[in-house]
């Protein structure tokens, strides 16, 4: 058996070796070889990853590496060949079979060459080809924890994120920075946010992961993570018009390749709950009452906001109709101070794994293209790349929308484009992407919050107006545990999991059904719900709330619960 | 007889043979001739797609397993052989028709059978081989194959059915009528639909897919000899070419992978980009500088050998390549991409590179949907030379042999051309035969009509009626034409208005109409101008040219044009409405462009009450403000109220709860018909079928229309219009239309009348199902029908007391109040004039009239209200009638 080194820094030589041994099997053999290293989670952590080599890579070029990403765009499938051959130098030995599988270049031994011949039909194969950019907008302490758990030991340098032992410590980094920006007037500080945006949402290094024998369909945006040979090259791309000739070397954006040996589809990227397949009862409730807590420091005296804000976190869509989308639960929340909304921001990124944000003006709108398009009038080929804009976003992410410097002016027909796709976004959770030739819509599920200064122009399933006596400034977070904030992220991801894959969850029971009707048929006698949409939003509102407590099905309490909230939030808006 | 070893002493073209040899193996075994045993031995596993057993032949010394690829064998090779004078048969062919290279069946490689008959033709001796050619590597037997396809050409009919379609005559072989216009058009291309050849001879049609490079050139010689010895003095511009298309193997793009290599493929795509025209060298001309020597060289595998020494004088490298005496061929690169239809959900679309040739050059443009036979090629990327690198990768492209530029499908049939490399395809092929299939029997089901108005947004509850409006309007009526008459054209579009509550799912069936139709349009009344609707012209600001642009309405030409929130549309958009509605143009008179734009759209609008509830003690007219001239435009006006049913409400709370129930799909799961069928069978029925009115129908249409004038004419008012019989007529063609039937008859009338009445009734249910009083909302009163029940009357009653009042003229109110001031009969506050509540009461609480005596108690004390309520004359009418007789 070759070194615990040996397998990551040069996985080709065991590749090759277990070619050498016997061609027939090899492929099965490589994937158990493969398979039994990475299910030890030691030798997992040997193995480095891509995410955290943030600049330049220093890996040698056909080292193994992990890579946990986004596929962001698809290539066509590659025709490769699987074998070739070489011949010693001295014309007196025979020729040796070589596997051509996971590599781009023939590999040629010194004291060798190659034999350039056209390969039989039968070795020709397909491999698929992913674009993957690294998940957009993970948060931080995403990053860390990942690093923290899984990281090389090695190579590691340990960040000292352990002794930040509440939340006012782990919030510190972003209120420093919130702090010294505050000095200087508001509107720059976020016109700097606005332009730095899509510049950090699309420059992250991008590879191109190449698949062989994939067995699902791996779909656009999902977050995979893979485990495969890195090289160093760019990529070769095979379907170029011109011939490769006349392309000059130089040029060639620098996008390396990766052919995948294994991989994993990620239905979540919260490191805490990689292990855990579910977490104890009892602590749902408490993280629950956390959060709460959290949300009622920054928005105090407004419980039913804070309950709504809780239920919109945990929303995900479990039923897709034609044109429409069961299971969301878009918030906007207006009249809420700069001091609030920075904050909420903050807190947002500490428990969320996935947090983005745009900030929409007349101007914003006018300028940014927002739809995700696919320029193929250009002639060169590499430039015929999915531009990545701020609305493609990996499943379950969640999007804050800025609404509050929203001012009169005009729309051009980008901007009405814009809030098309956004209203599209928020209404269908469609998005449309442009392929020159036509627009598709895929489907997404992001949950999109709108902070505006009052009733949004985007259409939402909730809205809610922040309502207190007093002015909030001073907004200080009680005392949490970092194990508590733990808590609550996994509460969230796992509770936000469970509408999806419980399919017990909503089984309806016979009571509440009925319970459910006569409750239907008697708001609309007296008149209090006459729109249908109403209706979807309150059967909605019931789920989530049975499930932020933790219960599989929903009963009366739950769904008087619901009404409750619908109906003071109803009638605080009419106010 | 040839035998394997004669190998080593091939003619002198045995350096044109793909040079493609390693060191190992300079020289091949490019043809060989077996004896008549063998041959017929190997003929037998005829489908094998792998010709394994040529491979291991023992006679081809130096071969190395890579050449069994059928694609390394040039089918020249064979012609090498004797056998080659007999396969090209040139003996036949006119000289004044010269021949002509197909780089579309070998781009790369060398594939020039008519190249090596012009050299050959010193030494043709025609017959003089055996005729068990077998071309090295493959299963194709030439001469076999040949007459195979003859025998195809000749034997091959159309149905009547489709030849009827294509309009040609069936009982003639297809391709010799085919034949026949390649005499007259002198376009030298006879497309082959390998659909035709399925049916009649599987072998060759799988050897034409497995082989195709080897098997068309068969193809090419066969035909000419044909036609040469029909036409014996035909010249042709050049050689007929064999173009095959519609290949069973029929591959999604993304489904292309490496067992297609080297096959003939079929696929559809759109082309989004498309090279420059390259000239591609495909013969060099070189002279000697020293003795003016010249040498033509081929193209062999993409490259030119420039021959180092010169023959005649030996200079070495004195060659010099002559540009303007080198033979080029056009070359085209074009991008492909995926179908939105084809494409699975989640994925991007995968792209194709796709190569033209000659004819086929610029024969698409981007944005064209096409349907691309050729066959599939993989070649390696070519080693740049600076570096040792060799990649493991191959290109693949498309060799293009056919082009088929789908139609645009839109719903006028017919409209939009289908341009080919050949202008001859038919519509028809759009659907394939199982579609069509489907579709008859679809039309034949008795509940058809049930069935497509139930798969229209089945995740909307009840509405059936409405639905199947809507189904009318998809399909259409009959397009007439009256030019000789004078007038234009009839319109053939329904357009349809619904009105009602929010919440009503209005919009929703307007987005779900707008996703079904291909060319559909949905706008939002509100935020509509009227040039958003119609065109506006505006400056281009780089040339400052003016420019038109087209707006919602014209861009739904032959679609659905969906307004929502009709309503609210300003007044000057919707009077725009009213030459699209009718005329179905749009005229436009602005900066320098006067034009007609043709917006042959049906509307599909949505409006809700003036207060945005229905007041139900309120007329349509009252209740939608739309002005009479527009409402009459509408063929159906649809009420959508909320019923106020406990019933019915519960049943809509489960139908929405079960949407929220995991696996469920509701409980109503009748058997919906997929959309993609319902899309299909709509615009088939749109395009193909055209129902006429039978006698019997015009006769019942003719009898109700007179019934309709003669209920309002009573009255002394008209009460329909033409405008409504051409309504009738038109909702009776579309529904013929959904059984696919050419007549319109009589129960199609009458399910055109039952629906409009429904509509009507719809419009004006005011209070609960017993109580419905049928309004003609042609103008703006209302009429009891002669058949209207007694206790109508009491509704009378209450539209009196509550509606009709305030609406009416303030003047004639005031006129009123002079006249019996003296009665207290209301009230006149600054709010207006009120009845007074004792009085309605009582109004309310006069007990059913059960006899004559009562019915005129009863009338003269509705009569109260004959001053409040306008032309209250007419309202009971009916009754009086009764009382009289």
């Amino acid at each position: 058996m070759p070194f615990i080194e040996d397998w990551i820094t040069h996985p080709m030589t065991i590749i090759n070796r277990l070619h050498e041994k016997s061609p027939s099997t090899f492929e099965n053999d490589v994937r158990n070889y493969f398979q039994t290293h990475i299910n030890n989670l030691d030798l997992y952590k040997e193995i480095p990853s891509l995410n955290d080599h943030d600049d330049e890579c220093l890996l040698p070029s056909g080292c193994l590496v992990r890579y946990r990403a986004m596929v962001q765009d698809m290539a066509d499938d590659e025709i490769y060949c699987t074998q070739y051959k070489v011949r010693p130098n001295d014309h007196h030995q025979v020729e040796i079979e070589k596997s051509a599988k996971y590599m781009d270049l023939f590999v040629c031994p010194p004291g060798y060459t190659l034999i350039e011949q056209e390969p039989p039909r039968e070795n020709f194969r397909s491999r698929q080809c992913f674009s993957c950019i690294p998940i957009p907008n993970e948060t931080q302490w995403v990053k860390d924890n990942y690093r923290l758990h899984f990281g090389e030991q090695f190579t590691m340098q340990k960040r000292p994120i352990n002794d930040q032992d509440n939340i006012q410590q782990l919030l510190s980094p972003l209120k420093r920075l919130k702090t010294t920006t505050s000095m200087e007037t508001n509107n720059d500080n976020n016109e700097a946010i606005v332009k730095a945006e899509p510049v950090k949402t699309t420059s992250k290094s991008n590879y191109m992961v190449k698949v062989y024998d994939t067995t699902e369909e791996i779909l656009l945006n999902t977050m995979v993570e893979f485990i495969g040979i890195y090289y160093d090259h760019s990529v070769i791309k095979a379907d170029s018009i011109q011939s490769v000739n006349e392309m000059d070397q130089d040029q060639l954006p620098k996008i390396k390749t990766i052919h995948c040996i294994q991989y994993k589809k990620l239905s979540h990227i919260n490191p805490l709950l990689y292990h855990l397949p579910n977490i104890e009862f009892n602590q749902i409730s408490i993280s629950r009452q956390y959060i709460l807590s959290l949300f009622e420091c920054i928005f105090p005296n407004d419980k039913l906001l804070c309950e709504y804000l809780l239920l919109h976190l945990i929303s995900r869509i479990y039923v897709r109709q034609p044109s429409l989308a069961y299971g969301k639960l878009s918030l906007n929340l207006s009249h809420i101070s700069t001091e609030q909304f920075n904050a909420l921001e903050q807190l947002l990124q500490t428990i969320l794994p996935l947090y983005s944000r745009i900030s929409i003006t007349v101007n914003t709108l006018n300028t940014i293209q927002l739809m995700p398009n696919k320029n193929v009038t250009k002639e060169d080929d590499n430039e015929n790349q999915l531009t990545q804009t701020p609305l493609q976003l990996p499943l379950n992410s969640h999007l804050l929308i800025d609404e509050t410097k929203m001012e009169c002016g005009q729309l051009t027909t980008l901007g009405l484009n814009n809030i098309k796709l956004l209203q599209d976004l928020l209404h269908q959770q469609t998005l449309k992407y442009e392929f020159h030739v036509y627009q598709l819509d895929y489907e997404c599920d992001v949950r999109c919050l709108i902070i505006s200064s009052t009733k949004s122009i985007l259409p939402c399933d909730v809205y809610i107006r922040y309502q207190s006596e007093q002015e909030v400034n001073q907004i200080i977070f009680p005392n949490i545990t970092k194990e508590q904030i733990d808590n609550i992220r996994c509460y969230l991801t796992y509770v936000g999991q469970q509408l999806e894959f419980d399919q017990t969850i909503n089984n309806v029971s016979s009571d509440i059904n009925t319970c459910i009707q006569e409750d239907f048929v008697n708001m609309r006698k007296q008149k209090i719900l006459t729109n249908l949409d109403d209706f979807h939003t309150l059967l909605v509102l019931a789920r989530l709330e049975t499930l932020s407590y933790g219960e599989k099905a929903l009963t009366e309490s739950y769904w008087n619960q619901a009404k409750n909230l619908e109906f003071t939030r109803r009638q605080r808006m009419n106010v | 007889m040839t035998t394997p070893s004669k190998s080593n002493g091939t003619p002198s073209k045995q350096r044109r043979t793909p040079a493609k040899q390693t060191s190992g193996s300079s020289q091949r075994t490019p043809a060989k001739k077996r004896n008549p045993l063998t041959a017929l031995q190997e003929d037998e596993p005829i489908a094998s797609p792998v010709p394994s057993s040529v491979l291991q032949m023992p006679f081809t010394p130096g071969r190395t397993p890579n050449k069994n690829r059928g694609m390394s064998f040039s089918p020249m090779t064979f012609t090498t052989s004797p056998a080659q004078s007999n396969i090209c048969a040139s003996g036949r062919t006119p000289m004044s028709t010269p021949s002509r290279v197909r780089s579309d069946l070998g781009s790369a490689r060398k594939l020039r059978l008519v190249n090596e008959q012009e050299e050959l033709e010193g030494d043709i001796d025609v017959n003089t081989a055996d005729n068990q050619v077998v071309i090295w590597g493959t299963d194709v037997h030439v001469n076999e194959c040949k007459r195979r396809f003859i025998l195809f050409l000749k034997k091959f009919y159309l149905n009547v059915e489709e030849a009827n379609l294509e309009g040609i005559d069936p009982a003639k072989p297809y391709y010799m009528q085919k034949l026949e216009e390649i005499h007259l058009l002198e376009r030298p291309f006879l497309n082959v639909d390998c659909s035709h050849m399925k049916q009649l001879d599987k072998i060759l049609y799988h050897q034409l897919l497995v082989y195709p490079q080897e098997v068309i050139p068969i193809f090419d010689i066969a035909v000419n000899e044909l036609f040469f010895t029909i036409y014996a003095d035909d010249t042709l511009p050049h050689q007929i070419q064999v173009r095959p298309y519609n290949v069973d193997m029929f591959r999604n793009m993304r489904c292309l992978d490496p067992e297609d290599i080297d096959k003939l493929v079929s696929l559809t795509g759109m082309v989004i980009r498309s090279s420059l025209i390259m000239p591609e060298m495909r013969s060099a001309y070189f002279s000697c500088n020293t003795c003016g020597f010249h040498v033509q060289v081929e193209i062999d595998r993409g490259r030119i050998a420039e021959p180092t020494v010169c023959t005649s004088c030996n200079t070495a490298h004195s060659f010099e390549l002559i540009h303007n005496r080198s033979l080029f061929a056009d070359k085209q690169f074009i991008k492909l991409q995926e179908t939105p239809e084809e494409m699975p959900a989640g994925q991007t679309p995968v792209t194709v590179t796709v190569v033209a040739h000659n004819d086929l050059v610029d024969a698409v443009q981007p944005g064209d949907r096409v349907q691309v036979t050729g066959i599939f090629r993989a070649v390696p990327v070519r080693i740049n030379p600076k570096t040792r690198n060799v990649r493991s990768i191959y290109r693949t492209f498309i060799d293009v042999i056919h082009f088929r530029r789908q139609k645009t499908f839109t719903a006028e049939g017919g409209t939009v051309e289908q341009a080919t490399n050949d202008d001859e395809e038919s519509t028809s092929s759009k659907f394939s035969k199982e579609r069509l299939a489907q579709f008859r029997n679809l039309s034949e089901r008795p509940d058809i009509y049930e069935l497509l108005s139930n798969a229209i947004a089945p995740s909307i509850f009840g509405h059936e009626d409405i639905k199947k409006g809507i189904l009318l309007q998809l399909f259409g009526g009959t397009k007439k034409s009256f030019t000789d008459a004078g007038r234009k054209s009839c319109r053939s579009q329904i357009n349809i208005l619904l009105c009602g509550d929010p919440g009503t799912a209005k919009s929703q069936l307007q987005q779900y109409i707008f996703r079904l139709v291909p060319r559909a349009q949905y706008t939002n009344g509100k935020g509509t101008s009227a040039v958003g609707l119609t065109a506006y012209v505006t400056k281009d600001p780089e040339t400052g040219q003016l420019v038109l642009q087209t707006g919602a309405l014209v861009l739904a030409d032959n679609g659905i044009c969906c307004i929502d929130e009709f309503d609210k549309m300003s007044e000057s958009a919707r009077s725009i409405l009213h030459e699209v509605m009718e005329q179905q143009t749009l005229s436009i008179a602005k900066a320098g462009i006067i034009c007609t734009l043709n917006a042959r759209t049906s509307v599909l609008a949505a409006a809700n009450p003036i207060e945005s509830q229905w007041n139900k003690s309120k007329t349509i007219i009252e209740n939608i403000q739309l002005p009479p001239t527009l409402l009459s435009r509408f063929d159906l006006i649809f009420l959508l109220l909320d019923p106020q049913d406990e019933a019915y409400d519960r049943r809509l709370a489960q139908h929405l709860a079960s949407w929220y129930q995991y696996g469920k799909e509701g409980e109503s799961a009748h058997e919906a018909m997929d959309a993609d069928l319902l899309r299909d069978y709509i615009s088939y029925a749109r395009t193909f079928v055209s129902s006429q009115l039978t006698e019997a129908a015009g006769k019942l249409l003719i009898s109700s229309y007179v019934e309709m004038r003669k209920v309002g004419s009573g009255k002394g008012q008209i009460s329909a219009y033409p405008r409504q019989l051409e309504s009738l007529i038109r909702l009776a063609e579309a529904h013929a239309k959904v059984r696919l039937s050419d007549k319109v008859e009589e129960l199609d009338v009458e399910e055109a009348k039952r629906l409009y009445r429904e509509a009507l009734k719809q419009a004006v249910n005011l209070n609960n199902k017993q109580e419905q009083v049928q309004v003609y909302i042609s103008t703006d009163y209302i009429m009891l029908p002669m058949e209207a029940q007694v206790d109508n009357i009491r509704i009378v009653c209450r539209l009196a007391n509550f509606l009709y009042l305030n609406p009416y003229q303030e003047r004639q109110i005031k006129n009123l109040s002079q006249v019996s001031s003296g009665k207290i009969l209301y009230s006149n506050s600054k709010s207006g004039i009120k009845l007074l509540q004792e009085q309605i009461d009582k109004a309310l609480t006069i007990p059913q009239p059960t006899s004559l005596n009562q019915t005129n108690t009863f009338i003269s004390a509705v009569g109260l209200y004959q001053k409040f309520i306008k032309d209250y004359a007419k309202i009971p009418t009916p009754i009086l009638k009764m009382a009289n007789n």
